[in-house]
């Protein structure tokens, strides 16, 4: 019991060790007067491989106005075009139903900015991408007419398994390369360590 | 003298490992900070009637009398090397019941609202791609107690500091946008036209509208535009300038000059002294030869001026209709 105990906290460890490792910066995205979304880190959408577990990212959203702003996200289908364009659906339509917003709504202080949590829960197998987008909305117009309102998007992906990565080109290939020698090098720590308990407690026998 | 359990040890040795090794890099006294510039800036949707003021309690009347025109700008500031769609969904048009949609009221669907261009605005401002130049610097130094030192030819090429380039002019219009395509970091693409055959739902409505009919408004895709273009802008604004001059133009770090000389003088950069660096800075004159890597992002300004026209249907109530465009920006 209690060295299972003990491994748990050597992997919690480990763990965090590696997510140090992957660690980014939040970079701005696309934006109106009043308000910003992105995609955490830089990246400028979402592409994950299709998992058997569920996908946790984030979106950054910001107010740049200097005054308390209310936004409203949602998320909704997205269903790419042959010329390669997107066309945006509906609310909760296609992939859209399986990604699950940590919030609808946030509302920050004047050039306030906030990390949401998003799951994309396991959609089994994919034969082609699929896509959703998250999207904001400072308030919505109301006017005479048309109201016209400015809406973000962060483009929201599901790639199959063999074509797909976490994110996009170099990051992913640097962030690979320092996680591999990250795990490379505890592995080697912890057998060096193994090694050298197994010889002194065996010197200790003989003596 | 406590004795740890085997499991307990390795777990805590490997604890201490993991916490302690990337501490131990970080208290290293000589470990030296690296910066490097990405591009992280913005891209901006503003949406506009079109004299550019905002549109705001007004609305956008549509109908006989009225132009139904937007100005569609999106605007990037040194932002990554990415494309773009901009986007538009439309409601149905339901009678205005003083202060809320009457959604029992026949509506005006949004297929009877089309998307246009008769003005045919589809225009790029001051588009400018951020690069890595790579400079190639020459002259004839002389190092060394003044009289002493023998000149010696330089011939050495330096990367540059991340810059922005112009290579078109301010202005590019849909008529000289052809012709221009090749230097763009971001290509324009135009708008769809035709009517939106489905309509996306307002908030509140009791009906669903699972496929609300997309129209592009505008769309960009990233590539790299001409090298040889860029090299050029780059020398004629640079080319032959000294080597101070390119550091105080910001294309180059001085570092990286004293470096690059004292490696082709064979001595450590530090045994050049004060006079010495001033001559080889003023010696020195640098021309633009290539790009390193790719188009790292870009800036410029994009326009587009849909317009909306409706065709009421004869079996419309008269009466106040109501009804929302939702315009979309997204990185693609």
């Amino acid at each position: 019991m209690r060295s299972r105990r003990i491994r748990h906290y050597a992997l919690v460890v480990v763990a965090l060790c590696g997510l140090s490792a992957v660690a980014e910066l939040p970079a701005d995205g696309v934006q109106t007067a009043r308000f910003g979304l992105a995609a955490s880190g830089a990246r400028s959408k979402i592409l994950h491989a299709a998992s058997d577990q569920p996908i946790h990212d984030s979106v950054l959203v910001y107010n740049r106005t200097g005054s308390s702003l209310t936004i409203s996200l949602d998320v909704v289908g997205v269903t790419q075009k042959a010329d390669g364009s997107y066309s945006l659906g509906a609310s909760g339509s296609g992939l859209a139903h399986d990604v699950q917003l940590q919030t609808r709504s946030v509302t920050l202080p004047a050039k306030g900015r906030q990390t949401v949590g998003l799951t994309i829960n396991p959609v089994g197998d994919v034969s082609s991408s699929e896509f959703a987008a998250v999207t904001a909305v400072a308030g919505r117009a109301s006017s005479p007419g048309v109201s016209v309102t400015e809406r973000l998007a962060v483009l929201v992906g599901v790639t199959p398994p063999a074509a797909g990565s976490s994110h996009g080109g170099r990051t992913t290939h640097a962030r690979r390369v320092a996680v591999i020698v990250a795990t490379v090098l505890l592995f080697a720590l912890v057998a060096m360590l193994i090694a050298w308990l197994t010889l002194r407690r065996r010197r200790t026998t003989a003596a | 003298m406590i004795r740890l359990s085997r499991p307990r040890a390795v777990a805590s040795l490997a604890a201490a490992a993991a916490v302690l090794v990337p501490v131990a890099a970080m208290a290293d006294s000589s470990t030296v900070p690296v910066t490097t510039v990405v591009a992280t800036g913005t891209r901006t949707l503003n949406v506009t009637d079109p004299t550019g003021a905002a549109i705001g309690a007004s609305g956008l009347p549509l109908g006989a009398g009225h132009g139904g025109a937007l100005l569609v700008n999106v605007t990037d500031l040194n932002y990554q090397h990415a494309g773009y769609q901009v986007s538009a969904t439309m409601t149905n048009l339901y009678p205005w019941a003083g202060t809320t949609y009457d959604f029992n009221g026949t509506p005006i669907p949004s297929s009877a609202i089309s998307v246009g261009y008769p003005s045919n605005l589809l225009d790029l401002v001051n588009v400018k791609s951020l690069v890595d130049p790579v400079i190639q610097l020459t002259g004839s130094v002389s190092v060394g107690p003044v009289g002493l030192g023998l000149p010696t030819a330089i011939n050495q090429t330096v990367d540059g500091t991340t810059s922005s380039v112009q290579t078109l002019a301010d202005q590019v219009t849909q008529s000289t946008l052809a012709s221009a395509l090749a230097e763009l970091p971001v290509t324009l693409g135009t708008g769809e036209t035709g009517s939106f055959d489905a309509p996306a739902a307002l908030p509140g409505e009791p009906t669903a509208h699972p496929n609300p009919t997309s129209k592009v408004l505008m769309s960009g895709t990233a590539q790299d535009p001409a090298t040889a273009a860029l090299v050029s802008a780059l020398q004629s604004t640079y080319g032959g300038e000294t080597a101070a001059q390119l550091v105080a133009a910001g294309l180059l770090d001085q570092n990286a000059v004293i470096s690059a000389v004292a490696q082709q003088l064979g001595i450590t950069p530090d045994l050049l002294s004060a006079s010495d660096i001033t001559s080889i800075m003023s010696s020195l004159t640098g021309d633009i030869t290539s790009i390193v890597g790719s188009v790292l992002g870009q800036s410029g300004s994009y326009n587009t001026m849909p317009t909306l026209s409706i065709n009421v249907p004869s079996s419309a109530s008269a009466g106040v209709y109501r009804g929302q465009l939702v315009v979309t920006l997204m990185d693609t």
